[in-house]
């Protein structure tokens, strides 16, 4: 048992001075002032500030390994065939990916691993503490499974240039529409062989699973709509770079949204409508938005450039916290267990020597169940 | 036509901060002090607002990376149809309407500098504009030929080991860039010829009428470019430097001028993997003051440009040199600190006004002075993020 006392804690919305009591790798108690007891190991934070530990929805981490040049650690799209739902992610995770070093050192604790999007069905993704040598060991359950899709250009590009099948946005939207079918089908066999493939799609089809969709453009939200509706699945919009030009739309969808990776210049067509706009006129529209790094699109040691950037727009700094916090921690089906610091929760915190929006700040300790797994200095 | 920016806190950079006003006529600046009085002037209110000279990146693709469109189709930055195009010019791939102008509108920029890309040893000419949309492209141009790109390293092996099968080794790009300054050479030593413009631009590098600004990421291809230029004796300036942390002693004694980043990418490339946070503060530590940082734009977003100063004085790095390096150091380098890279009478009237310190990532720039024009508000334009 260990009593942090005297930092500025960041819970139930606002930034207090507080003691808190880590317990078994769980928070067990926050109040303004704890007294010591002989019990507790009391450390003494002096006035640092205490954070929830951030949680990226939607990564490459140890998949698409930093510092092994293009290839060798690149693991992120299968692309033997563009319909390749039975792969996992997990079974190519890197635990020593100096990109999941940067996560933890950084503030990150909890993050999302998923395939890439350059096939229409990518595979299953996983969540991941940011600390560990044995990746089984770092994952965090959810109650249903993730499974990668992929819309527009990604997939068009990818198969398009090899003059196969997806050529268009056409053969995109079919071939999801035939695999569902196929799932179906196998679904309604009496008598069948176990198939990986058709198990994850009809895991989708018995919402059993999450489909996390990447997407860009408006027109591919719009199918995505149509072709959940008619399978009636549970869908997350990823990236969703277009979805701010039509906010009462997006409204109407009430499907959770993955905004990101922002900072990044608009080098294509499918980035188009790219812009940190759409965190504030979708935020405003009522949506709880969510922001990736896409890492290692940016680097989770920099994530923290986005919620500068983000706060040059002034809204409710509460607000854009949650957006790295609590509201990824939802769409994963993990609020009960990450994203705030609140009793009873995985006693996952970094200690900043200031406030998070402060650029001299630096990242001292990071914990993960409550061990002390990293840190900037 | 006269403008008098009024009650800001003014960082001219070169000099003391102080509390005041800042007059430009005609594009230059003719007052810079507290209290100045000019009836006839446009006034902007800067009250609580922090004034200063407009940021410069040295180092981008603006306009030559086209933004916003196909991958292929706009993107004339590198043309590597053989492995040394002196003759090509950036000024050729530029699309004038391209969004990255707005986007440095938004962060500050002022001047910046386009180079063609890193794929051939010797790529080409670059340019330098002022940032004023109003402007036709040929009055944006402040420096037509502002050095000649020239790489190391991964991208020319990368590229020439396939497209043109002349490169496979970085001894080839070595010998691929003396050869062609040999050529160079042996051309002058030539009585009777026709006149060969890309001969004729390598011996402006020999001649240090032109610098050449060299891509070089790691170490052992910064001491190879070093070498040759010592070989050859002309200008140089390392751009990218990634590794400079490591041998910032050996490049304090050298005459050579340093443009550090983009600081904010993935370790993707094997060149980049030493990649560190704290090269700026390393190089201040060892001497080096006059380097600059750059953003590559697009590779990271230009608005970036102030955001890694402020992260390089998180790790380190003086709040002087921080502001240095994306104002006057650039000007330094680019041979154009007469003009510009500072707030001091004489000079372009070239201003950026930020809510909070340049420095604050959370800053919002207000208004955009270009030659005393201002290019962008805030208020009219909303942010551009």
């Amino acid at each position: 048992m260990k009593l942090f006392k005297n930092g500025y804690v960041w819970y139930n919305s606002n930034l207090k001075k507080a003691d808190f009591i880590v317990e078994d790798g769980k928070f067990v108690k926050i109040e303004e002032e704890i007294v010591p007891s002989d019990l507790c190991e009391t450390v003494d934070l002096n006035g640092k500030y205490v954070y929830p530990g951030m949680v990226d929805p939607h990564t490459h981490v140890g998949i698409f390994e930093e510092c092994t040049g293009w290839t060798a650690g690149n693991d992120v799209n299968e692309t033997s065939s563009p319909s390749t739902p039975g792969m996992r992610a997990i079974d190519a995770i890197n635990p020593m990916d100096p990109g999941i070093e940067s996560a933890r050192n950084s503030g990150f604790t909890t993050v999302c691993v998923l395939p890439g999007s350059a096939n229409v069905i990518g595979g299953e993704g996983v969540v991941i503490k940011t600390y560990g040598t044995v990746v089984d060991e770092m994952v965090v359950p959810t109650n249903k499974k993730i499974i990668k899709l992929a819309f527009g250009w990604n997939p068009v590009w990818t198969w398009g240039k090899q003059e196969k099948a997806p050529q268009t946005r056409l053969a995109v939207s079919a071939l999801l529409r035939e695999k569902l079918t196929s799932a179906r089908n196998y679904m309604a066999k009496e008598e069948k062989e176990y198939d990986y493939d058709m198990e994850n799609l009809s895991s989708l089809l018995k919402k059993e699973a999450v489909a996390r969709i990447h997407v860009a453009n408006l027109e591919d939200i719009e199918t995505i709509e149509r072709v959940a509706n008619e399978f009636n699945i549970d869908y997350v919009l990823d990236h969703a770079t277009a979805l701010h030009t039509n906010p009462d739309y997006a409204k109407s969808l009430n499907v959770p949204v993955i905004l990101g990776p922002l900072n990044v210049a608009g080098k294509s067509f499918q980035t188009y409508d790219l812009t940190f706009d759409s965190v504030k006129i979708l935020h405003e529209a009522g949506l709880k938005i969510s922001v990736m790094t896409d890492a290692p699109v940016i680097p989770l040691n920099l994530a923290k450039i986005q919620i500068w950037l983000i706060d040059r727009f002034r809204m409710n700094r509460a607000d854009v916290l949650d957006m790295f916090t609590i509201n990824p921690a939802t769409v994963l089906g993990l609020e009960d267990r990450i994203g705030s610091i609140a009793a009873g929760k995985d006693a996952d915190f970094f200690v900043s020597s200031g406030d998070i929006f402060d650029y001299r700040s630096k990242v001292e300790h990071t914990f993960i169940n409550g061990i002390r797994v990293g840190g900037e200095l | 036509m006269k403008l008098l920016i009024k009650n800001g806190t003014v960082n001219p950079v070169t000099s003391p901060s102080f509390m005041g006003d800042v007059l430009i006529e005609d594009g230059k600046i003719i007052g810079l002090e507290q209290n100045i009085i000019c009836e006839e002037a446009q006034v902007l209110d800067a009250a609580g607002m922090n004034i200063y000279p407009g940021i410069i990146e040295e180092h981008s693709h603006i306009g030559i990376h086209g933004e916003k469109t196909n991958q292929e189709s706009d993107n004339d930055v590198n043309e590597w149809s053989a492995p040394v195009t002196p003759e090509c010019h950036a000024l050729e791939g530029i699309k004038p309407f391209d969004h990255g102008f707005l986007q440095a509108l938004n962060a500050g920029v002022t001047t910046f500098n386009v180079y063609p890309g890193s794929a051939n040893p010797i790529g080409g000419i670059g340019i330098t504009l002022k940032n004023d949309p109003t402007l036709h492209f040929e009055d944006k141009i402040v420096l037509r030929n502002s050095g000649l790109k020239m790489a190391m390293g991964e991208n020319p092996k990368k590229v020439h080991s396939s497209a043109t099968k002349t490169i496979m080794t970085r001894m080839g790009t070595a010998q691929v860039i003396r050869k062609a300054f040999q050529d160079a050479i042996n051309y002058r030593n030539k009585k009777e010829k026709e006149k060969d413009s890309r001969m004729e631009i390598l011996l402006k590098v020999l001649d240090g009428e032109l610098t050449a600004h060299v891509h070089a990421h790691k170490a052992d291809d910064i001491l190879t470019i070093i070498r040759i230029k010592e070989e050859f004796g002309f200008k140089m300036c390392l751009e990218h430097a990634t590794e400079s942390h490591l041998i910032a002693d050996f490049l304090a004694k050298k005459d050579i001028k340093l443009a550090v980043g983009p600081m904010f990418t993935a370790r993707y490339k094997i060149e980049v993997n030493n990649r560190s946070l704290c090269t700026p503060a390393i190089l201040e530590k060892a001497g080096i003051t006059d380097f600059c940082l750059i953003t590559d734009h697009p590779v990271i977003p230009i608005n970036n440009l102030p955001i890694e100063a402020s992260i390089a004085v998180n790790n380190g790095l003086s709040e002087d040199l921080a502001l240095r390096s994306i104002t006057i150091n650039p000007a330094i380098n680019l041979g154009l600190d007469d003009r510009i890279g500072s707030l001091e009478i004489g000079k372009d009237g070239d201003v950026v006004i930020c809510d909070r310190e340049l420095l604050d990532p959370t800053h919002r720039v207000m208004y955009t002075i270009v030659n005393g024009k201002i290019v962008y508000d805030m208020e009219k334009e909303g942010l551009i993020l």
